[in-house]
């Protein structure tokens, strides 16, 4: 009787966490795409240390570390979404093969979070995307991305961690998943310690934690993070959504979790897809086209940011914030040539192009107030020639 | 001598007072020489002089001359007006257009934007030709003339045509469709019964008149008749601009730049094959105002003189010389009516179809992408009986931009004719024409509704 109660309680868990998690979708769809990321207490960990700002979303992650401290990996056991996909896969692996053994891997997931969490104190949480909720909510980028034009890459987390699932059922639970180190983590430093100082070297692996280790694996963080991504961020000017942090802690801090490039009213926030930006790889960046540019009667992108690398600023405040200064190429400008034109005046929302005029030579030319422009690339779309860009704001 | 004569014009004034009150319409005569002979000819009379009355100059109140009635009255022989005025007599109606120049085409001739923009868009299936109907034949029909016009062919877009051709052409297919033809008149008020605009007031060497009609279409290009007439709209700000022609453009021996490239071209093509065109953008101003006007046309010919003349102390271009500048400024917005559908940008970037569709089209500025005007847009809120047409229709600061060019403003032109015949012909308002049978009338006259 106690080994069947014991075999179906976790079934009826997952049927009534299925059953949850489907009435939170049906009456409140965005739920998965923004909130569920801001869960995660890895995220939250790592991304406050990036940004050295406390948002409201990490108050969504206080219970989930408060369970995570008491009941060691209770989250992934009765309500990870991707434990749930990644445990059901393994299942039916499993029932195939018969071979349930789990390679005996190093718990990479710990070290992970170390160097995560090194890397946060510089800026740059090195491994936060790989955390599964963004994972998660990336892949319901998918619709949008393929109808972007994008590779489906940028969708391709939740994928990835099934294919895992599929081939080595539970590594991606057990020794991978970087929340799942967190909650070991933390499980550890509040019970284990104290053990692990009465009993010495005795304490089976995995249950123990050298402070030597925590120490190396901070420190590595704390380097490899200050060192390397910076140097590349540098290199490519990117246009980042209004209120993005630092370009650096940008990059670095970034989920990947795509709400941003769903929220978007507009669809101008893409996730960037350049062979040559490895370190920005999927980070949003703003692609002006057609209509299309940051709108001014919109902060959305900052409300739903989980790391909150997108800030979530007040209308005013967003609308002040300078994503770029339009810059005309005024040799290539049909008013230069003679050639009716000149719409960009009254499409631009901030009256921030003037239009000039030299008596001297008796022809108009255009020029960008820059202390209205604000970047929002209203003009870029419009201009027939194409020969408004963007620059973007030095802002590392 | 000029007491005597100011005191024979207050006397007559005096003598037509009593008269009009007694209900006659004689005009009184005065001799005039012909050749040798002396006979009597009608007076030109405007009511009596102005008075100063209390340091303000004061209008005399009197009854204006009725020199017609008519179902349809167009104001402007613009592009716009003259595609009106044939709508309307092709549909049956009796028609008087009233144009304050002397020639027909206002912007496009006297104003010499020669250039037919916006005839045709471009959308991802490729080019479509919108400008169809009334004014793709007055195109085809400038094709058969001699120098009439270029790129007016199967393909091409933006045809380029000749101003002479064009006034001629215009002016023959009014007499063509009986179109009863005022010219030399410009409008300065509008006549209101309520709020229902009854006739245009007209000023011209006949002294003041009136026309009285069933429907109005003000096709002014700045929207006189219905800003005369209480109808809401926007002022706007925009370039004048004053273009000009250079001739002897095949003369010109081309000289290599110090880097070895050919020189930019002056201008574009037109008909005559040694004559350029040459566009100005101007100064921004309020195409409204009598200062600004002059002082455009002043600082624009200036400019234009001292352009070409710096031009011909270049090497190779000593030949060139100024044919012409355009007698009418090149204004592009004054008024845009506040319309009972207003079309815009953002509409038409969202490819908005207007179930009042009474034409198709598109800038280059909407992307390859189809634009349809709406009927509403030609519609005032409030005033009744009177139609816009061409650049003074309704639409927003950028479509605009789009609905000014010699494309869209024969479209509006065409349409604007066409619902005014119906109006008339159904005895009901502008506003309650019944919107399929128009876009029938107009599918029936060669319009193009996508």
């Amino acid at each position: 009787m106690g080994q069947r109660r014991f075999i179906l309680k976790p079934v009826y868990t997952r049927l009534l966490t299925g059953i949850a998690l489907g009435l939170v979708v049906w009456f409140w769809p965005s739920a998965w795409r923004f909130v569920a990321p801001a869960l995660s207490p890895f995220l939250a960990i790592s991304s406050a240390l990036a940004v050295r700002t406390l948002s409201l979303s990490f108050l969504l992650a206080v219970p989930m570390l408060v369970l995570a401290i008491f009941r060691r990996r209770f989250w992934c056991r009765n309500l990870c979404p991707v434990g749930l996909i990644s445990e059901t896969c393994g299942k039916v692996r499993a029932k195939r093969t018969q071979s349930n053994a789990l390679p005996s891997a190093f718990p990479v997931a710990r070290l992970l979070v170390l160097l995560t969490l090194g890397g946060a104190l510089v800026g740059y949480p090195v491994f936060i995307w790989m955390d599964p909720l963004a994972l998660f909510s990336g892949s319901f980028s998918l619709a949008r991305v393929l109808r972007a034009g994008i590779s489906p890459l940028s969708a391709a987390g939740l994928p990835i961690v099934i294919l895992i699932s599929f081939l080595f059922p539970g590594l991606w639970c057990s020794r991978i998943c970087p929340l799942g180190g967190t909650q070991d983590l933390l499980n550890l430093v509040v019970r284990g310690w104290k053990r692990n100082g009465r009993e010495g070297n005795g304490a089976p692996a995995g249950t123990m934690l050298p402070a030597r280790r925590v120490l190396i694996g901070l420190g590595v963080g704390v380097i490899a993070s200050a060192v390397i991504p910076k140097g590349w961020a540098r290199k490519l000017g990117r246009l980042r959504p209004p209120g993005s942090v630092d370009e650096s802690t940008f990059q670095g801090t970034c989920i990947r979790c795509g709400s941003c490039v769903r929220v978007c009213p507009t669809g101008i926030i893409e996730p960037s897809h350049d062979a040559g930006d490895a370190a920005g790889y999927l980070v949003p960046r703003l692609r002006f086209e057609g209509a299309n540019y940051c709108r001014q009667d919109c902060n959305s992108c900052g409300q739903v940011c989980p790391p909150g690398v997108i800030q979530a600023l007040p209308l005013e405040a967003k609308n002040r914030y300078v994503i770029g200064t339009a810059v005309i190429d005024l040799a290539a400008c049909r008013l230069t040539e003679e050639v009716e034109c000149g719409v960009c005046l009254p499409r631009c929302p901030r009256g921030a192009i003037e239009e000039i005029f030299s008596y001297e030579t008796y022809t108009p030319s255009l020029r960008v107030l820059s202390d209205k422009c604000n970047g929002c690339g209203a003009c870029v779309g419009i201009c027939p020639p194409k020969v408004i860009r963007i620059v973007p704001a030095d802002r590392f | 001598m000029d007491i005597d004569t100011s005191r024979r014009v207050f006397l007559r004034g005096l003598a037509f007072g009593g008269a009009s009150v007694a209900g006659s319409r004689a005009l009184l005569a005065q001799p005039i020489h012909t050749g040798s002979k002396i006979i009597k000819a009608p007076d030109v009379y405007n009511g009596g002089p102005a008075i100063i009355e209390n340091g303000k100059v004061i209008q005399p109140r009197h009854e204006i001359h009725v020199l017609a009635d008519t179902d349809v009255l167009v104001v402007g022989g613009g592009c716009a007006g003259v595609m009106a005025a044939l709508a309307a007599a092709r549909a049956g109606q009796k028609v008087t257009l009233v144009e304050r120049y002397g020639c027909f085409g206002g912007l496009w001739t006297a104003g010499m934007v020669l250039i037919v923009l916006a005839t045709h868009v471009k959308t991802s299936q490729g080019l479509t030709k919108c400008v169809r109907g009334i004014g793709d034949e007055l195109l085809e029909r400038l094709l058969k003339i001699k120098g009439g016009i270029i790129d007016q062919a199967p393909g091409r877009r933006n045809p380029t045509s000749d101003p002479e051709a064009t006034k001629y052409m215009m002016a023959e297919m009014l007499r063509e469709s009986g179109v009863q033809i005022l010219l030399h008149s410009w409008a300065t008020n509008a006549i209101m019964q309520g709020k229902s605009v009854k006739g245009v007031v007209f000023e011209s060497k006949s002294g003041c008149y009136a026309v009285t009609s069933k429907v109005v279409v003000d096709a002014t290009g700045d929207g006189d008749v219905y800003a005369a007439a209480g109808a809401e709209h926007v002022r706007h700000i925009h370039r004048i601009g004053l273009v000009h022609r250079i001739g002897n453009t095949d003369r010109i021996r081309p000289v290599k730049t110090a880097d070895g490239k050919m020189p930019q071209k002056l201008g574009s093509d037109t008909p005559i094959p040694s004559v350029l065109w040459v566009n100005m953008q101007g100064p921004q101003g309020d195409c409204l105002d009598v200062k600004t006007l002059t002082q455009t046309e002043l600082d624009g010919r200036r400019a234009i003189w001292r352009k070409v003349m710096a031009l011909q102390q270049k090497p190779g271009h000593e030949q060139i010389f100024i044919l012409d500048t355009a007698s009418q400024l090149g204004i592009r917005a004054s008024r845009t009516l506040k319309g009972l559908t207003e079309p815009t940008y953002q509409d038409a970037m969202n490819n908005k179809r207007y179930r009042d569709v009474i034409g198709v089209g598109g800038a280059d500025f909407m992307g390859e992408r189809a634009c349809s005007i709406p009927y509403g847009a030609l519609l005032p809120v409030r005033v009744d009986n009177i139609l816009a047409a061409g650049r003074c229709v309704a639409g927003d600061n950028l479509m605009m931009n789009y609905l000014r060019l010699i494309g869209p403003c024969l479209i509006s032109g065409q349409a604007a004719g066409a619902a005014a015949a119906l109006a008339v012909r159904n005895r009901c308002r502008p506003r309650d024409v019944d919107v399929a049978q128009l876009q029938s009338l107009l599918r029936k006259q060669g319009a193009y509704l996508g």
